[in-house]
């Protein structure tokens, strides 16, 4: 619940793109610096003696050409492009294509598409690539990517072993592998293909996600000071190192060194990925350190959005922008639990939430705190549906201990609305005793409150209800600074409670 | 200069120099003037005048001209003598004393071709209503003219439009061996990685991925051969494509060691060749679309370990143009009996 915007140990885990997405990886900024080549190496001057000479559509192509392979953007490439762009209906499709490239899409969303038939429609599309053309590692990452989105493990898996293997285990593929596998609940396998790839101490990239899995998942301290070498080492491919950068100042300041973290904090932002952006604003929100960005870049992270308006209280504005976060990350689960999470309790609206839900039918199918959410609204707006259904699948993505808790308190809600009292008690009873051996606080108030609102049906349980809300502003209370919106939940629900009694 | 001096003259052999050549055909080549040249049985040819004068400040570079001029002589008697068809062999070439110059400058060393009506240029890409069975043959030649190199051990490592040449009939010819390279190494260029034209070469190449081994100025070749194919259907270079592509997918690939870009360049590759694979459909239908994908997906692989026909197990076989060779006599059949 909220795992997403309360997390309290931010690292850079691997952001996962495809190919086709992968500006999202970086804010726009200034193209990067190219090396010229050598003009005499491209015969460039008797080129445009030639095209000066018969200013023919053919000799400007050649001429561009070189200038354009030798990455030349002087005031003879504009010239000679003005020209061929002042005759394109007389060039050939590929020759407007190279003068004005584009990326085409097969998912034209911005980000990432959640329609299910366009889903598969995508995924038949990269088939029929990787059928012709199996050598594309990409488009087998990419594949893996979308099946990620419909929750098919074992074909994104198998999509994504191609794609590493074909690889030869290149940074960006490695990367999304060790993502894609953080999210089938295996970091070690996911340090493991880092480490497989034998770069992970001389690749920033590679030796960034080796940092932060470790970080997160507790597997082994991370060599910083092999880190810091390579930064020091590499120093002026500054685009490749703005990650591993921002992992070495987030563990120098975790460890109280602001000195030492500083300079690192501080070359992250010379060409930062969207990744770096939102653990600075994660720094400054969690670790009250603040790093000045450079000019000219557009900042804008989807996360730190989220995080910044749940922060604010601003929870309409937290839940569009967990939205967002979704279509950024769709085989990602938490954004999805947490707009589900900030739906029922911070704005009491079930029936938006079902309404969206609705939209993301497969990603919440494979979702188990998503699905969970949106069964608790669908039993708060006292829905028709076949929650047998419902239950079986929510039994069926149960993956740990806590999941089956937070199962039965939902079954304990469902029985109170079938009239089956005694039963749903015995289960709310028995998992508030699972969530206070644990000292989950904020699951047990929230779990005292759903009991509440089950059992305030009848007028004789009123009373018993309002005890069990003391409770849970009890429990609220005891996290009110990192979860206020359940404290204000119970107030609400006091209220409402209370309201209804004097009535 | 003394090499712009010489209309007028003739040479011990016989042959009356004409007008000079300003218009593009058959340019390339350093130092170089063009003529028109008539032998003294009517025969008309393309004089090559190389001029020293230019060099004459600088006895390094004048001995690396001089050097290069004889080896080209040397490579083009080699040719003349194995009768290699495809290529543009000489009708004489020797020295000429121009007056009115003070020696040494006033020798100019000269070369005369058989007089093309074109060049790939002029015969195709500058022509609206393109014939294409003419253009298919024009590869086929260029192919042959490749291989029968190939077969002497020598690389040309300049193939591009401009040094392909047309003659009546719709003949085509490979031109310009002024930067080849030899098997036995004893070619000024031999210690150059690629001493062609850097528009065309292999994409690796542009990721500082180079060798001196014969078999990769061979691999070379067969790279250019192939982007000269896509570069007839799709009017623009193989390079330029895929490394716009490429940059569409990452703009940081120059950056990138070639085995981080390569991931990048087979994607776009696979892009490229699709619209190309389209573009061939367009202009001659299913079928010799699927050859021309195949020649140009084997020949212009962005992994070099893949160029070619690499099942065959060794790299003699793996960069063979035999094989091209065959496919584009095929397809050219198949062209004709089509009705293309």
């Amino acid at each position: 619940m909220a795992e997403l915007l309360n997390n309290s140990n931010r690292q850079l885990i691997p952001r996962w793109h495809t190919s086709r997405k992968l500006e999202l990886l970086a804010p726009k900024y200034n193209p990067l610096e190219q090396l010229k080549g050598n003009l005499d190496d491209y015969h460039v001057q008797e080129k445009l003696n030639i095209w000066r000479d018969t200013k023919s559509v053919s000799d400007g192509i050649e001429l561009f050409t070189a200038l354009e392979l030798a990455n030349d953007n002087s005031d003879m490439y504009k010239e000679v492009k003005g020209f061929l762009l002042s005759e394109k209906p007389k060039l050939p499709r590929a020759v407007i294509e190279t003068l004005e490239p584009r990326l085409r899409k097969i998912d034209t969303s911005e980000t990432y598409t959640s329609e299910k038939h366009r889903l598969f429609s995508i995924i038949n599309t990269l088939k029929s690539h990787v059928r012709e053309f199996p050598y594309d590692s990409l488009t087998w990452c990419d594949l893996a990517f979308y099946y990620s989105i419909l929750g098919e493990k074992e074909k994104a898996s198998k999509a994504m072993t191609i794609s590493y293997h074909l690889s030869n285990s290149h940074p960006t593929i490695t990367r999304a592998f060790a993502r894609m596998l953080i999210h089938l609940d295996d970091p070690e396998q996911a340090l493991s293909v880092i480490k497989q790839t034998g770069m992970s101490n001389s690749n920033p990239e590679l030796m960034s996600a080796e940092v932060a899995i470790r970080s997160t998942f507790d597997l082994g301290k991370p060599n910083i000071s092999q880190a810091k070498k390579l930064v020091d080492r590499l120093n002026g491919k500054s685009n490749f190192l703005s990650e591993l950068s921002a992992s070495i100042g987030t563990i120098e300041l975790q460890h109280g060194s602001v000195k030492r973290a500083r300079s690192y904090l501080n070359y992250s932002t010379v060409s930062p990925t969207e990744n770096t952006i939102a653990q600075l604003k994660w720094i400054s929100q969690k670790l009250d350190y603040k790093t000045e960005l450079s000019n000219g870049l557009i900042l804008k992270s989807i996360e730190a959005e989220a995080i910044a308006h749940y922060q604010n209280q601003n929870y309409a504005g937290c839940r569009v922008a967990l939205l967002e976060l979704h279509d950024f990350q769709p085989f990602s689960k938490m954004a999805l639990a947490d707009f589900g999470y900030i739906s029922l309790v911070a704005m009491d609206e079930p029936g938006y939430l079902i309404d969206k839900y609705n939209y993301y039918e497969h990603a919440v199918r494979n979702n188990f705190l998503a699905l969970n959410n949106y069964v608790v609204a669908l039993l708060e707006e006292k829905a028709s549906v076949n929650f047998d259904d419902l239950f079986s699948r929510l039994k069926y993505l149960v993956e740990n201990e806590h999941d089956q808790a937070v199962m039965n308190a939902t079954l304990g809600m469902y029985l109170y609305g079938v009239d089956k009292e005694e039963l749903g008690e015995t289960l709310y009873k028995k998992t508030a005793q699972y969530f206070r051996a644990r000292r989950d606080n904020t699951s047990l108030a929230l779990l005292l409150i759903h009991h509440a609102i089950s059992m305030s049906g009848t007028d004789e349980n009123k009373e018993k209800a309002i005890e069990l809300l003391k409770q849970a502003k009890y429990f609220a209370e005891k996290e009110k600074k990192s979860r206020p919106e359940v404290l204000d939940k119970v107030g609400r629900e006091i209220k409402k409670l209370e309201k209804t009694t004097i009535n | 200069m003394p090499s712009q001096a010489l209309q007028g003259l003739t040479t011990e052999s016989g042959w009356k120099i004409d007008q000079i050549i300003t218009d593009k055909l058959g340019s390339g080549g350093n130092f170089c003037t063009r003529y028109l040249a008539v032998s003294p049985n009517g025969e008309k040819g393309f004089l090559k005048a190389m001029d020293l004068a230019n060099t004459l400040d600088d006895i390094g570079l004048l001995q690396s001209t001089v050097n290069q001029y004889v080896f080209e002589q040397d490579i083009l008697q080699v040719c003349k003598d194995r009768r290699l068809t495809r290529v543009v062999i000489p009708l004489d070439a020797g020295k000429i004393v121009v007056p009115n110059f003070n020696p040494p400058s006033n020798i100019v060393y000269y070369v005369i071709f058989e007089k093309a009506d074109g060049d790939l240029r002029k015969n195709h890409f500058d022509v609206d209503d393109k014939r294409w069975v003419a253009a298919l043959k024009a590869l086929h030649h260029v192919a042959l003219g490749i291989e029968q190199l190939h077969l002497i051990g020598i690389a040309h490592q300049d193939v591009k439009p401009s040094n392909v040449l047309s003659f009546k009939n719709d003949e085509f010819k490979v031109s310009d061996l002024g930067r080849v390279v030899d098997r036995a190494g004893s070619s000024p260029f031999s210690q150059t990685h690629f001493p062609g034209d850097h528009s065309y070469k292999p994409i690796e190449m542009f990721f500082n991925v180079t060798s001196l081994d014969f078999h990769v100025r061979e691999s070379c070749d067969m790279y250019m051969v192939g982007s000269l194919i896509y570069h007839m259907i799709e009017g623009v270079n193989i390079n330029s494509r895929l490394r716009s592509e490429a940059f569409l997918l990452d703009p940081a690939i120059n950056q990138r060691p070639y085995t981080e870009a390569l991931p990048y360049l087979l994607s776009a590759y696979r892009t490229v060749l699709d619209r190309y694979k389209k573009q061939c459909e367009t202009i001659f239908g299913e079928k010799i679309a699927q050859g021309l994908y195949d020649i140009v997906f084997e020949m212009c692989h962005p992994n070099f370990d893949r160029r070619g026909n690499p099942k065959l197990g060794s790299k003699v076989g793996q960069y063979s143009i035999r094989r091209y060779v065959s496919k584009l006599s095929n397809l050219i059949k198949v062209a004709e009996y089509s009705g293309i």
